[in-house]
């Protein structure tokens, strides 16, 4: 996966972490009874630990009790479906989160968590979320 | 309160307001439940259970078994609509699932519900939420009433914030109304607070509603006060205001974003219901299959506090070690005892004392206590030999007391013209009458007194001193150290001790000290070295003393007594001097009443004498006028038979300062000639009776401790003129005695300072063998070990406990890594890497658990009447009937049985089914999910095991409620 970012200057991005880190954070997930990252975002992961573009925001693995942790914010949002879905970054009114059942990213509403948005590939979800443009 | 109507005309609730008006449901709701066709809305939560009842008994075994997974498939389509379907079409059957939900969950015990519900206004949601939680949001400046905001701006406590933010100017205009508030003019008035009837206040008679605000009136008050506000303006203060009152009242700091109130319904609600069930919550938890250790702390925390989230697990190694420590509780005893037994234990107590983590408890402290007086003696001997280095100090620093200095100006002054012929002849002049040359000025004074030794001494003797002072005298001019021999030794060992010292000294000095010789020469120039080094000094001797206790005093009483009857005293007289005074306060009495006796004795004469030779002059006529005043009858009958008048002697003598004529001087004369002894012993009385009254002030400034000036010159006479009784006040040392009590409560007691620490261990290290010995005895060791494992057990884990279990797991790091796994805490592949931690392990040892992060076990507490947000009204079938019963009193939302204790899944589905309209510009709930069992207060699952009812109706808590709003109700018809 390659992603190019035009604003690429204003983005905070994170240094990567390591396999282990996100193999201990899929066993917690999976202890815990959550849905499992998809593929396509642990490699996002190796390439960077979460992203900050003006608090839109792709979480990643970090301290407990951080806002951008995954974990945290899964726990944090208690969806009446969490066994099929993982939670993984938000903007002002959406959260983005990926529907292992149904193998779909999904933009969700905050207030009511109505689905509003559906992408099939992880880089369009993470342009909606991240409000940036395509090259 | 039942019902607020009618009650207070001029004030209002809004669900008063609105049960004023015809109650009807909103018609978009009645559409849609028609569209929805569901059944026929249950009105009466009673209704439900027994409609239920018949619904569930229909329904086949087999689809409450499918019951889970059919729920989790609609929730499923309720969320992501439609699978398969285009996007836009995908959610067009919303409600349908909804329905479906609805119609599933009530086998779960879980109904839907349609009840009108009011919207509250916003003071009563914000009352409402401050009684649920117990605390209160600061405020913001611009939600508060003008008037109010006024008060603050006279107090200048508007916020930094508000006070730059330049108001608009329609704002403007409404402020400046209230700019100069009433108070103004009553500037600093403070109205007392019985004067303030918060029941003339709608806005606080809304908080009184809740008992819980009630019980802080008399707090809030104060702050009322404080803010000058005027009795009768309570009743324009808004909600709003009363919460920043309440805020300022209870804040913890000026900038606290928030401050804590009360336990709050939710909090007391938890807090009930896991004390109340606790061991069904604790079954219920196990059945979740969630760790022991996560269900503690949960149970823990929400008894104590009343929360049922953040929960905090101890991951701290002492937990794991003691858990192990308790597994192998005799195993770990019988450690204790073998390690105390050990040889090397003496080891392990010295590193403990050096590191200062020596704690005096148990047998530590049994063995200080049977050796009390060992250890005070030892205590005793330490301060003496501060004592004593003190006194050495003294030596090496005196100084000349103020009164020696006077007494040699006045010797100077008398005698000024030998001192004249003394500078002339040694050419000194100059330097006298130069005003900056105070030093050479001084030593000039002290070469001349030297040299006239005996002179000075003589001069003394005839100012009516002692012989005592006036040897002293001399000897202080002198200024060299008097040292005992023991002293001599002790100054020459530790300068030989101290090679740096030995090296700055001159070859000639050195070889005077290698000999152990120290005469005047050497002492001075050793001088000023010692008295840079003088800390080191005391180290030097404290580390090297062999003197015992008895030797050691001796020699500090003969130095004592060199400084203060030879050499000098020290500027200020110390504690010890004012407790020998004191003891002596009658032998002090009756030197300072007979001393210079034979001096008042001559003076008297000589007064005599002049009034024979010279007769009556202006300086002695007063003192024979109040002679004959005392026996003015006698002087009568002389005076008449020399032919003075009566009325004459009357006259004269009524008032002293009237002249005398001269034929009256004369017969006066005669008058005390004839009497003269008898004159004389009354003019001794009257110096007596002056130093009688000094006598008084001088006692009480020792006991002030103020020992300056003349205080001090004659406390120092006293004590050079009473040797032997105050060198035997020495040798008691009450003083040093007390002094080690109060070290020995300290240290037994746990609260000692640095210092005391030093001697403590001073005395362990010394002892330490005997201690080992006292340890290892049964009857110590045995009580020691189970004390240990009590305290663990009792989680009283202090730093000896840790001592145990960390030496106790180092021991057995293999079973302890084995135990760890086996308890599911460690990984199996990290047992290596933790075995050697436990090994090196210094301070802490960490422990990584397996499940890495820790969970959180998440209840939200559920209102079963939606209290947050709007109020319920309860009515029968027919709503718009008369029969209407309306449920205005808000306070009684935040009643326990509204609340029920739910996990967050099944709390975040029942909120997500809340339907809402607006009314009246706001938004409103309308229908919402409920438990059908009106008692339940715990709702675990779907599993009816899981669902737990209690009464509250019957609770004495509900009771105590009902009977406070009851009473509050009446109380206000009475008004």
């Amino acid at each position: 996966m390659k992603i190019t970012y035009r604003n690429q200057a204003d983005i905070d991005i994170n240094s990567p972490i390591t396999s282990t880190d996100t193999l201990q954070l899929q066993q917690i997930l999976h202890q815990h009874h959550y849905a499992l990252l998809p593929q396509e975002f642990i490699n996002f992961l190796y390439l960077h630990n979460g992203m900050n573009n003006n608090g839109n925001i792709i979480c990643g693995i970090k301290y407990h009790h951080q806002s951008d942790d995954i974990l945290t914010i899964n726990q944090q949002i208690k969806h009446p479906l969490h066994k099929d879905l993982i939670f993984l970054g938000f903007d002002e009114f959406d959260y983005l989160a990926y529907n292992q059942k149904h193998q779909i990213y999904q933009i969700i509403d905050k207030a009511d968590l109505e689905v509003i948005e559906e992408y099939q590939d992880f880089a369009s979800a993470l342009q909606y979320i991240l409000k940036i443009e395509d090259e | 309160m039942a019902s607020g109507k009618g009650q207070n005309k001029s004030f209002k609730t809004n669900p008063e307001l609105f049960s004023d008006e015809t109650l009807t449901p909103s018609e978009r709701i009645l559409a849609e439940l028609e569209q929805q066709k569901t059944p026929e809305i249950i009105e009466d939560l009673a209704d439900i259970e027994k409609a239920l009842d018949n619904q569930l008994a229909d329904l086949p075994q087999a689809e409450i078994a499918t019951a889970k997974e059919r729920i989790s498939d609609l929730l499923d389509k309720y969320y992501n609509g439609d699978p398969g379907v285009d996007f836009n079409q995908r959610f067009a059957h919303k409600k349908d699932y909804k329905n479906e939900i609805i119609q599933t969950l009530k086998c779960y015990n879980i109904t839907y519900i349609e009840k009108p519900h009011y919207p509250l206004s916003k003071d009563e949601k914000h009352i409402i939420r401050m009684d649920f939680f117990g605390r209160i949001n600061r405020p913001h400046f611009t939600n508060l009433s003008p008037l109010y905001q006024g008060y603050l701006r006279f107090k200048g406590q508007v916020p930094d914030e508000e006070a730059s933010v330049e108001s608009s100017p329609k704002k403007k205009k409404r402020n400046s109304k209230f700019k100069n508030p009433t108070p103004l003019n009553t500037r600093a008035t403070i109205y007392p607070l019985e004067s303030y009837d918060l029941s003339i206040s709608p806005s606080w008679q809304l908080f009184r509603l809740f008992p819980r605000f009630h019980n802080l009136e008399r707090r809030m008050l104060k702050t009322i006060q404080s803010l000058h506000i005027p009795p009768e303006q309570l009743n324009l203060l808004s909600v709003y205001d009363f919460s920043d009152i309440l805020y300022k009242t209870f804040r913890k700091s000026e900038k606290s974003p928030d401050a804590h109130l009360f336990l709050g319904a939710r909090h007391g609600f938890i807090k009930d219901v896991f004390k109340k069930h606790e061991q069904w919550i604790r079954a219920y938890l196990q059945r979740q299959h969630i760790h022991p250790r996560y269900i503690n702390s949960l149970i823990k925390m929400a008894q104590s506090k009343g929360v049922t989230n953040d929960i905090n697990i101890t991951t701290d190694a002492n937990t794991y070690m003691s858990e192990f420590a308790l597994a192998n509780a005799e195993d770990f005893q019988n450690f204790i005892i073998s390690s105390i037994r050990s040889d090397n234990y003496a080891d392990e107590i010295r590193a403990k004392i050096q590191r200062n983590a020596f704690v005096i408890k148990g047998p530590a402290l049994h063995f200080l206590q049977s050796n009390q007086n060992h250890f005070k003696q030892f205590i005793k001997k330490h301060l003496l030999e501060q004592q004593y280095v003190s006194s050495l100090y003294d030596q090496f620093n005196p100084e000349i007391p103020g009164y020696v200095i006077k007494d040699i100006n006045n010797f100077i002054n008398a005698n000024q013209d030998d001192f004249i012929t003394y500078l002339t002849k040694h050419n000194l002049q100059g330097i006298i009458r130069k005003k900056n040359n105070k030093k050479k000025q001084w030593n000039i004074a002290k070469a001349f007194i030297q040299k006239n030794q005996d002179s000075f001494y003589e001069y003394l003797i005839d100012q009516g001193d002692s012989a005592n002072y006036a040897n002293f005298a001399l000897h202080a001019l002198d200024g060299t150290p008097q040292l005992t021999d023991f002293g001599k030794d002790t100054i020459i060992s530790f300068i030989l001790h101290n090679d740096k010292l030995l090296q700055s000294l001159p070859a000639k000095t050195q070889q005077h000290l290698q000999n152990n010789e120290l005469d005047e020469q050497t002492l001075q120039e050793i001088t000023p070295l010692i008295r840079r080094n003088f800390s080191n000094l005391q180290e030097f001797f404290t580390q090297t003393n062999i003197l015992t206790y008895n030797e050691l005093q001796n020699e500090l009483i003969d130095n004592e007594r060199t400084i203060i009857f030879d050499n000098s005293l020290p500027g200020v007289i110390t504690l010890q001097e004012k407790g020998f005074i004191l003891s002596h306060a009658s032998l002090f009495k009756d030197w300072y009443l007979t001393t210079n006796t034979d001096r008042y004795k001559e003076n008297a004469s000589s007064t005599f004498d002049t009034i024979v030779q010279q007769g009556l002059n202006e300086q002695n006529l007063p003192i024979c006028k109040e002679f004959i005043r005392e026996r003015l009858s006698s002087f009568m009958e002389y005076a008449v038979t020399k032919g003075i008048s009566s009325s004459e002697i009357i006259h004269t003598f009524r008032d002293l300062k009237h002249p005398v004529s001269s034929e009256l001087t004369g017969t006066i004369q005669d008058f005390i000639i004839r009497y003269g002894s008898t004159f004389k012993n009354f003019l001794l009385q009257k110096h007596i009776e002056k130093k009688d009254s000094l006598l008084d002030s001088t006692l009480k400034k020792i006991k002030q401790n103020d020992f300056y000036g003349d205080t001090a010159e004659i406390l120092h006479k006293f004590i050079l003129d009473n040797q032997s009784s105050y060198i035997e006040y020495k040798r008691k040392n009450k003083h040093i005695q007390q002094q080690a009590n109060v070290i020995y409560e300290h240290i037994i007691n746990n609260n000692s300072e640095t210092e005391e620490k030093t001697i403590l261990s001073k005395y362990l290290n010394e002892n330490i063998y005997n201690y080992m010995i006292f340890q290892q005895d049964d009857e110590q060791l045995l009580p020691y070990s189970k004390n240990i494992l009590h305290n663990i057990k009792q989680l009283q884990i202090d730093s000896t406990e840790e001592h145990w279990l960390k030496a106790y797991t180092q021991n057995h790091a293999e079973q302890f890594s084995q135990y760890m796994i086996s308890q599911n805490y460690l990984d199996e592949d990290k047992e290596d890497s933790f075995i050697s931690s436990i090994q090196q392990q210094k301070q802490k040892l960490v422990v990584t658990f397996k499940d890495g992060y820790v969970m959180k076990i998440d209840f939200g507490v559920h209102h079963k009447r939606a209290a947050q947000d709007s109020g319920e009204i309860k009515h029968h079938k027919n709503i718009i009937s008369e029969q209407n019963e309306i449920c205005t009193n808000i306070a009684k939302i935040n009643d326990f049985s509204n609340l029920c204790v739910f996990t967050e899944f099944w709390h975040r589905i029942m909120h997500s089914m809340d339907s809402t309209e607006p009314y009246n510009n706001r938004e409103r709930f309308v229908a919402r999910l409920m438990p059908t069992d009106p008692n339940i207060i715990f709702y675990g699952s779907e599993n009816a095991e899981d669902q737990l009812s209690y009464d509250y109706a019957n609770d004495k808590r509900t009771k105590r409620y009902d009977q406070y709003l009851s009473d509050l109700a009446a109380s206000q018809s009475e008004r």
